[in-house]
């Protein structure tokens, strides 16, 4: 277990995006699945178990926002933490964040900080508290 | 063209149908109401265009339905006419306080209450139209913004794939580096329409200032390391401000992030929070070349770039943004400014108490 490289999960409709995603995250040593759809994801979350799943939010046939409200639902799936990655608006992906309880977002866009950012998601360390601050938390 | 239909809350049998048969034959269609309570459930499911309120009405008085009818989703922007035989100024203004666009005294013209209902409905189609195409032309732009930024994220990611895997060509940082400015000038586009667009006021609530923004300069640690320049925050540890987060964030990246453009190579970037009795000043100093005084209450107008300031890339957009949104949560900004020091920003909040740190973990 100890060994055990962090495994992400990214969801994306868009091929090019799933590509970038799974080339730079690889190249850090993380263990990458992609899925280029909406669909079969709760199962794929049982069987891989992964450490993070990147979701992307502007899928036409299922919005990535309604699909974290369903893995966030189910007891088999809402423990793996979500975090949004997307192009959306800010304001958009933090409400939506608060909303149904995710871990976080992302922004498509900032490359040379993708990796630091996603490895800021994996850190073990991070409390509670400290994602409260960064408005990652809903407060009851 | 004229189906419109009229909603006539009025408890006098005699008048309602006397207004009914007139609109009626005007070619509207006429729901007629007897009571305030009547009269909501109408507004609620009729969706009519126009209301005709007598102000007289058992129980629920016409003030008070007008008042709820603005209170509801269905009927905010709906015209409303008050009738009221009460001919005195008092009954009239306190008809348009609670939102009624016009008033008719009894005893009234026909004429006179054909003309008004006519005049209102088609202001208040014009007013239709143009607000649908105001929300159409915002829907449009934000999805373009969605669409390029996208299409930029993907050129970005490639650039800096084939840069890690060959190191030797520089161009494809200048590609990177092109995108992340694209990115940027359209996120603050798309802020500006949205802060422009007129939204109510956020609400504000306690924000532990330093916290805030060390969770901002984290994000600067890059950028700020390769030019060299050291950021410090000093003061205010706890210290709470009436703010709004997505707000206050968005000030304090615009201020640090022109403080670290427009400062000398190795310069230092300084965040101070300094508490004021009832307010908390936070400052951004640098040490860059300074502000001339005739442009230092020109640099907060939209668009506007202070001549000499060409070698950096920018979009005129960001302090205008600061302003808006400093304004938008109750607070000022100002500048300070000399050619052999440096700048300083400050943004002036209400002091909002101390943290109290075990009301603020979640569990």
């Amino acid at each position: 277990m100890e060994n055990r490289k962090k495994r992400i999960l990214v969801i994306d409709d868009d091929a090019d995006h799933l590509f970038i995603a799974r080339e730079l995250l690889t190249r850090e040593g993380y263990e990458v699945l992609t899925h280029q759809s909406p669909f079969g994801v709760t199962g794929l979350i049982q069987a891989a178990d992964p450490d993070l799943v990147l979701l992307d939010v502007n899928m036409p046939s299922l919005p990535g926002d309604d699909l974290a409200a369903f893995i966030k639902a189910d007891d088999r799936t809402r423990h793996v933490p979500i975090v949004l990655y997307s192009s959306t608006d800010e304001d958009y992906l933090r409400s939506a964040i608060v909303q149904h309880r995710l871990e976080g977002y992302i922004l498509k866009g900032d490359a040379a900080n993708f990796r630091m950012k996603v490895g800021y998601f994996l850190q073990d360390h991070m409390t509670n508290d400290a994602a409260y601050r960064r408005g990652l938390y809903a407060v009851e | 063209m004229t189906n419109e239909l009229v909603l006539i809350v009025e408890d006098e049998k005699d008048i309602a149908q006397l207004l009914r048969y007139n609109l009626q034959k005007a070619g509207y269609r006429t729901v007629v109401a007897c009571d305030g309570d009547q009269a909501l459930s109408v507004a609620r499911c009729g969706k009519p265009d126009l209301v005709l309120l007598d102000i007289m009405l058992p129980e629920r008085d016409g003030w008070e339905v007008c008042r709820r009818l603005r209170a509801s989703e269905q009927a905010a922007a709906t015209p409303i006419i008050m009738i009221t035989a009460l001919d005195a100024e008092e009954s009239r203004l306190r008809g348009l306080q609670t939102g009624a666009d016009d008033y008719i005294t009894k005893p009234f013209s026909i004429c006179e209450v054909l003309l008004k209902v006519r005049k209102l409905l088609d202001r208040s189609d014009e007013l239709q139209t143009h607000r649908r195409r105001r929300t159409e032309a915002e829907t449009q732009i934000s999805y373009l913004v969605h669409e390029l930024k996208n299409s930029l994220s993907i050129i970005g990611g490639y650039a800096l794939l084939a840069s890690e895997q060959d190191g030797t060509c520089d161009y494809l940082d200048r590609i990177s580096t092109t995108t992340e400015y694209m990115d940027q000038i359209l996120s603050d586009a798309s802020l500006l329409v949205r802060l422009e667009k007129g939204a109510p006021p956020p609400a504000l609530e306690p924000l532990t200032l330093n916290e805030v923004i060390e969770d901002i300069l984290g994000a600067f640690r890059i950028t700020a390391v390769d030019k060299g320049i050291t950021l410090h925050l000093a003061g205010g540890t706890g210290c709470q401000v009436w703010g709004e987060r997505s707000a206050v964030c968005q000030i304090v990246t615009n201020l640090v992030s022109n403080a670290i453009k427009y400062n000398r190579t190795g310069g230092t970037v300084c965040i101070r929070i300094d508490e004021q009795g009832d307010g908390v000043d936070l400052s951004v100093t640098d040490e860059g070349p300074g502000i001339p005084p005739d442009q230092q209450n020109r640099i907060f107008e939209k668009y506007y770039r202070c001549p000499g300031s060409e070698h950096v890339k920018g979009s005129g957009i960001g302090l205008y943004v600061v302003k808006l949104l400093t304004e938008s949560i109750g607070g000022t900004v100002r500048v300070a400014s000399d050619r052999a020091v440096g700048s300083t920003f400050t943004i002036s909040l209400r002091r909002a108490g101390d943290a109290v740190l075990a009301v603020r973990s979640p569990r």
